[in-house]
């Protein structure tokens, strides 16, 4: 998921029809660049070395998609497939949740994340908490850092609680109930992946290798 | 004297040589030969017209919130290469919509 807006010029990405290392290749009508699907980075052309801004959607069922986000509209396109339900992103090792930060990479198999739900971790120096939820087999990552605090998460008798001050928190990254009712945690773009493609894409990527 | 430059110049054109190899070569391969048209600010319904025939409980869908506005896009509708790049318009904000 990305903004298509570069240096104030607005972008229609089509498929290319090319593919590099099995990944779509995508084309800006604009300008003819070529830009990695996955890297959201251009390949060639004018706009060479151009990195789209990653925004953070997450995938997962449409169940709890809509009691999330009652408000929401849909796309009013109709079905070109019909096999991505909610078994696809539980099948063991197909799967990861991918960062990408300034610096670095790092990927978060579904398969630690279904164990967990709720890992807290340090990327790139900052803390961040990456929480996954098994109805919707969808996962989000947050920054565990709010204001002057650094929060620490765990999961306790089927919520998302804090441990500093045992606020209740959502999948949403809102505090819904607690002394910290009403704070938001800024959310990071994470990006469901497939593990191959991933580690294709970002040779360097660590992967995060469960708790211990 | 002479030897540490030849030392020195070796040494930089290995560093530029590692600098080389660590860039990415990008070799995309030509599937089909042109380009498919742009999905440019498709249709968009509400929750309760997609419920049911668009898009169904169990199936998967990308969810973006941008500002006050959320909007699903159901994987299923978004496979092979007609489909797989929305270009979209939600909570002001030009939106590419692929996986």
């Amino acid at each position: 998921m990305y903004a298509r807006e570069v240096e104030g010029k607005k972008l229609s990405f089509a498929v290319s029809g090319m593919l590099w290392n099995r990944s779509l290749i995508m084309v800006d009508k604009e300008t003819g660049s070529l830009w990695s699907h996955l890297l959201g980075e251009s390949m060639r052309g004018e706009l060479k070395g151009t990195l789209l801004e990653t925004l953070p959607g997450t995938i997962m069922t449409w169940a709890v998609w809509k009691k999330a986000y009652p408000e929401t509209t849909v796309l009013g396109l109709d079905r070109t497939a019909r096999e991505f339900v909610k078994e696809f992103q539980e099948t063991p090792g197909r799967f990861v949740l991918g960062l990408r930060l300034i610096k670095s990479a790092k990927a978060y198999p579904f398969e630690a994340l279904e164990k967990e739900l709720v890992v807290n971790d340090t990327f790139e120096e900052a803390p961040i908490v990456v929480l996954y939820d098994r109805e919707s087999t969808g996962g989000r990552a947050f920054s565990r850092q709010l204001e002057e605090r650094t929060l620490t998460f765990v999961w306790k008798e089927g919520a998302i609680v804090d441990e500093e001050t045992g606020s209740t928190w959502t999948m949403k990254g809102d505090c819904k109930e607690g002394s910290l009712q009403g704070k938001r945690l800024k959310e990071i773009p994470a990006i469901p992946s497939f593990a191959k493609a991933w580690s294709q894409f970002y040779p360097r990527s660590t992967v995060y290798q469960g708790a211990r | 004297m002479k030897r540490n430059q030849t030392a020195l110049l070796f040494l930089l054109l290995l560093v530029s040589k590692m600098a080389r190899a660590e860039e990415r070569e990008f070799n995309p391969r030509v599937v089909i030969p042109r380009a498919f048209p742009a999905i440019v600010e498709p249709d968009v319904v509400s929750l309760k017209k997609a419920d049911g025939s668009l898009v169904t409980d169990e199936e998967l869908v990308l969810g973006v919130v941008v500002g006050k506005e959320a909007r699903a896009y159901p994987i299923n509708t978004l496979t092979g290469p007609r489909r797989e790049i929305i270009n979209d318009q939600l909570g002001g904000k030009a939106i590419a919509a692929t996986w």
